[in-house]
């Protein structure tokens, strides 16, 4: 059976493509419910107890057990797992992605009389932490071009949201991140209203961005990113959804938008790939483009180095070492809510927000604290917010 | 298609990271290999079941029969046990090496592996 797409930008997949996503879709949850639980055992009895017996004082972060794990066999094997499954997703979505090039194109090109608009700018400089790797290791990241009107990053990246997030993020549409800032926004701002102009920096294929046309449908909603294809592939994909975005192709450190343009500004897992000086000038940049009263909101992922025990910190250390996020491990050590005070926000806070849908029974809204026993607050995001 | 309008042909090696973990970058190499593998593997049984279905329907099994099958939640679920199986069988040896490290780990390992040892000689 093939997953029937739910938009007409979405690849198909074949018999046997489909397929593939079932086997990688089992393999990461074996390496989640059946690996995952045995390195961290690992840890408790192997690691801890070595690093104790060699300093003499307990091990408390992921750092201090690394050597020790980094020398068992079976966490070289959970290791590579990791990052073979990672690689082998990509490949498959691309296999898929490459065999309809040509029909995913077309519908782009066959694009008329958009609600929205698309602004590319070829000129536009990609920043360092884009262009020195590939991240998530997606390889080709979200820029790189093999055709003129090429939106084959945009359809690699839906591809693989829609066919191995398929629980996690909100079915096909991935677009629970989008729900969850709707929801943390009204939270914590209940007195914003309805915003009439809103911004999405980095909005990828816009999976978040058509869930603020949704929710505030009389609202001008934008969507900037760097990546050309992205944009290609999300202007198709909103204008075949019948929603109305203008994208344009700038990087959130600097836009061309006047002063005290919006109502509100939100990311979404985006922080984490720029970098520490980039977050400051984002942030800076959302202070200018705000109204005064306005509410700047970016979504992270629920990694805290502060709350997370020692396996955790070696799990997250994974997707900053291998899975070229290495700001990941920065950010989630840096004091977001301060970063966002010193960038003159007022009321800025920082926390969990329980996913909506919520996929937790019992779990919602907004809260500080991390995960009992240092585990991860799975089926949270971390979010940092304030108002300009 | 002609020459003006050529493709790039798109990466398919990430850049950045290429981590080697185990002691061998060969070790590495074949395991990335040896998950391919099993992927084709099930990939292949999926549509070996996929043909006996249609078979047991009394559909000819052409490649278009294949593509347009859909398959039922109980054959999901059985697919899905299926590669679970093999993706445990395949890694059996990969949880044995944690069973000995933690083996190991337990003080009284030696002692008890030797008392058992001379028990049964």
């Amino acid at each position: 059976m093939a997953a029937t797409p739910q938009h007409p930008m979405m690849p198909a997949t074949s018999h046997d493509e489909y397929a593939r996503t079932r086997f990688l879709l089992t393999f990461k949850n074996y390496i989640q419910n059946d690996l995952d639980p045995l390195d961290k055992e690992l840890v408790e009895q192997v690691a801890k107890p070595g690093f104790e017996a060699e300093h003499g004082r307990p091990a408390t972060t992921g750092k201090d057990v690394r050597k020790h794990m980094e020398a068992e066999p079976f966490h070289q094997f959970w290791l590579s797992s990791l990052r073979h499954q990672q690689d082998l997703m990509w490949d498959n979505v691309a296999v898929s992605v490459d065999r309809q090039a040509d029909e995913l194109q077309a519908k782009f090109k066959a694009l008329d009389n958009p609600r929205g608009s698309l602004r590319l700018n070829p000129d536009m400089e990609l920043p360092s932490y884009i262009r020195s790797f590939d991240n998530h290791r997606m390889p080709g990241s979200y820029y790189t071009e093999t055709d003129e009107d090429d939106v084959r990053a945009g359809a690699l990246f839906d591809g693989a949201a829609a066919l191995y997030h398929v629980n996690r993020n909100g079915g096909g549409f991935n677009d629970a991140r989008g729900w969850t800032m709707i929801d943390h926004i009204e939270t914590r701002f209940p007195d914003l209203g309805a915003p009439q102009r809103i911004l999405d920096m980095g909005c990828c294929v816009g999976h978040s961005t058509l869930t603020y046309c949704e929710k505030w449908p009389e609202a001008e909603v934008h969507g900037i990113d760097i990546g050309a294809p992205l944009l290609r592939y999300a202007h198709a994909r909103t204008e075949h959804l019948g929603y109305a975005v203008h994208y344009s192709q700038q990087n959130a450190e600097q836009t061309d938008f006047p002063d005290g343009h919006f109502d509100l500004i939100v990311s979404t897992a985006v922080i984490h790939e720029t970098n520490r000086v980039a977050t400051q000038r984002i942030f800076a940049e959302c202070k200018r483009l705000l109204r005064p009263g306005g509410v700047m909101a970016h979504l992270e992922v629920p990694v805290r180095y502060e709350h997370m025990g020692v396996w955790e910190q070696i799990r997250a250390d994974w997707e900053s070492q291998v899975n070229n996020e290495p700001y990941i491990a920065g950010m989630a050590r840096l004091d977001l809510a301060e970063l966002a005070r010193e960038a003159g926000f007022r009321d800025a806070d920082a926390g969990y927000h329980w996913q909506v849908p919520g996929f937790i029974p019992g779990k919602q809204g907004f809260e500080r604290e991390g995960g009992p026993d240092g585990t991860l607050k799975i089926g949270s995001w971390y979010l940092v917010s304030g108002q300009a | 298609m002609n020459a003006a309008n050529a493709k790039t042909p798109p990466r398919d090696i990430a850049k950045g990271a290429q981590p080697v973990f185990f002691d061998q970058p060969a070790t590495e190499a074949m395991y990335g290999m040896l998950i391919v593998m099993l992927e084709e593997i099930c990939v292949l049984r999926d549509r070996i079941d996929t043909c006996e279905k249609l078979g047991e329907a009394g559909i000819p099994v052409t490649t278009a029969a294949v593509e347009d099958f859909e398959a039922s939640p109980d054959i999901e679920q059985e697919r899905e046990a299926r590669r679970k199986q093999l993706i445990e069988r395949t890694l059996r040896p990969v949880r044995q090496l944690h069973e000995a490290a933690v083996s190991r780990a337990q003080p009284q390992y030696e002692q008890n592996a030797r008392a058992v040892a001379e028990r049964d000689i």
